[in-house]
């Protein structure tokens, strides 16, 4: 018979009970601490799994927050640079028509100064004229002389009143 | 004179590997065999080869237990070095044993992955120099098959409890159906009921024990035929080289081949019992 055919009780009890002393050894040396921590591992792994989550929501959540802040403060600056453009120009307007009404105010009052510095010089030339008149009259009528010597008079007066405009034209044209 | 045993052992597998009888197969020189060369007739050597085969299952044992006992006693959640490797096993081995046991394998991963583990070394050891597969020799696998054989019983009788067991192996056994028969025809039908039960009980633990032991001859067979092809190429090596005075080394070529048979062996020996402790478990019932 061939060796490998050869059935020997005692080497088949003897390997059964080897290999079960070799169970209950490496049971106790090396499964049960190697899938203790093999569990204890995967437990961690997972549980700092969940925590990656949980934080990775808490910051899409903070994210969606801010944003939603960042849309809302972007729509008060929106709002407030809209109002403050109103009141610029409503102020502009304002100061315009201030500018204006301001402005013809000092028209008006300039108009009412030449009137009144036009009549006062017209006042003043009536009475120049008046007193040049007079003056002249008063000359006429102390000479008492005949048409040619009155027309003489007037002559006079009239080249008198013409000498010191000349004059001042002269100046003028010199200068 | 150790060379001088070596040689002459060289030449034998060389002479039985060229010209096989039948009454010698041919086998690969180990360690043992080389000193029963060298001290022909010394009773520890010629105990020694009676037990080669549980002197090599021992060393792979205690080659696995230093190995557990270095990187497996105090296991650092960081692992390091032969850490790692041990523990890809062991993930390895439990992922298996749940896919095929289901949730509850967890309790039988140490029994299932030491099996393996067990078994697959010992196919490998043959490899080696002056070692030989313990596997190989059918005492040793047998040996397993029993070991199997008690551990899927014992998980029967955990999960069912003994009367359940005993009920089930004797195909579960009613005496409703006689309640109703006259006495005499009663004590007719319960011995032959009672006798039918023993047989059944008998068949059904034979049907078991089969089991393991067909897991068992495939291995012991298949690792033989593995050291005999082994033995033959490196005779035919010896032989072809006896010209050129320099043994050629032919069986390099199927050493990948030895290398996944050796691990496919271990596998299947241990999938198959893992089917059977599932077929044991309650939910392995409605399969």
């Amino acid at each position: 018979m061939p060796p490998i055919l050869q059935l020997d009780l005692q080497q088949i009890l003897s390997q059964a009970i080897s290999f079960i002393l070799l169970v209950i050894i490496l049971r106790k040396v090396a499964w049960r601490p190697l899938l203790a921590m093999l569990d204890q591992r995967r437990a961690r792994i997972e549980d700092e799994l969940r925590q990656i989550a949980q934080s990775k929501s808490e910051l899409a959540q903070l994210q969606n927050d801010y944003a939603k802040r960042l849309a809302k403060i972007e729509d008060e600056a929106r709002t407030k640079i809209q109002q403050a453009m109103l009141e610029g120009k409503r102020l502009a307007i304002e100061l315009q028509e201030q500018a204006r009404a301001q402005g013809y105010e000092i028209m008006t009052k300039a108009k009412d100064t030449v009137e009144l510095e036009l009549a006062k010089a017209k006042v003043t030339l009536r009475d120049q004229v008046a007193a040049m008149t007079m003056d002249a009259v008063e000359r006429m009528l102390r000479r008492k002389l005949d048409a040619t010597a009155d027309r003489q008079l007037v002559d006079d007066v009239l080249k008198e009143l013409e000498e010191p405009r000349a004059r001042t034209s002269d100046a003028r044209s010199d200068r | 004179m150790a060379v001088d045993a070596i040689e002459h052992a060289a030449h034998h597998v060389a002479h039985v590997a060229v010209a096989p009888t039948h009454s010698e197969i041919p086998e690969l020189p180990n360690v043992i065999t080389v000193l029963s060369e060298y001290f022909h007739g010394n009773p520890l050597v010629g105990w020694l080869h009676r037990w080669e085969n549980l002197v090599f299952s021992l060393l792979v044992a205690a080659g696995l237990c230093v190995v557990a006992w270095r990187y497996g006693r105090k296991p650092s959640v960081i692992p390091r070095g032969g850490q790692n490797v041990l523990e890809v096993l062991v993930e390895s081995i439990d992922a298996f044993v749940q896919r095929v046991i289901g949730p509850a394998g967890r309790e039988h991963t140490p029994f299932i992955g030491t099996l393996f583990l067990y078994i697959w070394m010992s196919n490998l050891s043959g490899l080696l120099p002056g070692c030989k597969s313990s596997t190989a020799n059918l005492n040793t696998t047998v040996g397993l098959a029993l070991v199997v054989f008690c551990y899927v019983q014992w998980v029967r009788v955990k999960t069912l409890g003994v009367i359940k067991y005993l009920d089930h192996m004797a195909g579960s056994p009613r005496f409703d159906d006689i309640a109703e028969l006259s006495l005499p025809l009663k004590l007719l039908i319960i011995p032959i009921k009672g006798f039918v039960m023993i047989v059944l009980f008998l068949l059904e633990l034979v049907g078991e024990f089969v089991k393991p032991i067909s897991l068992s001859l495939r291995l012991g067979f298949n690792v033989f035929a593995e050291d005999v092809l082994l033995a033959v190429l490196v005779g035919l090596g010896i032989a072809a080289g006896v010209m050129i005075h320099l043994p050629l080394p032919i069986q390099l070529f199927v050493v990948p081949l030895v290398l996944i048979f050796s691990t496919v062996q271990a596998l299947v020996f241990s999938l198959l019992s893992s089917v059977y402790i599932a077929l044991m478990l309650p939910q392995g019932e409605h399969h």
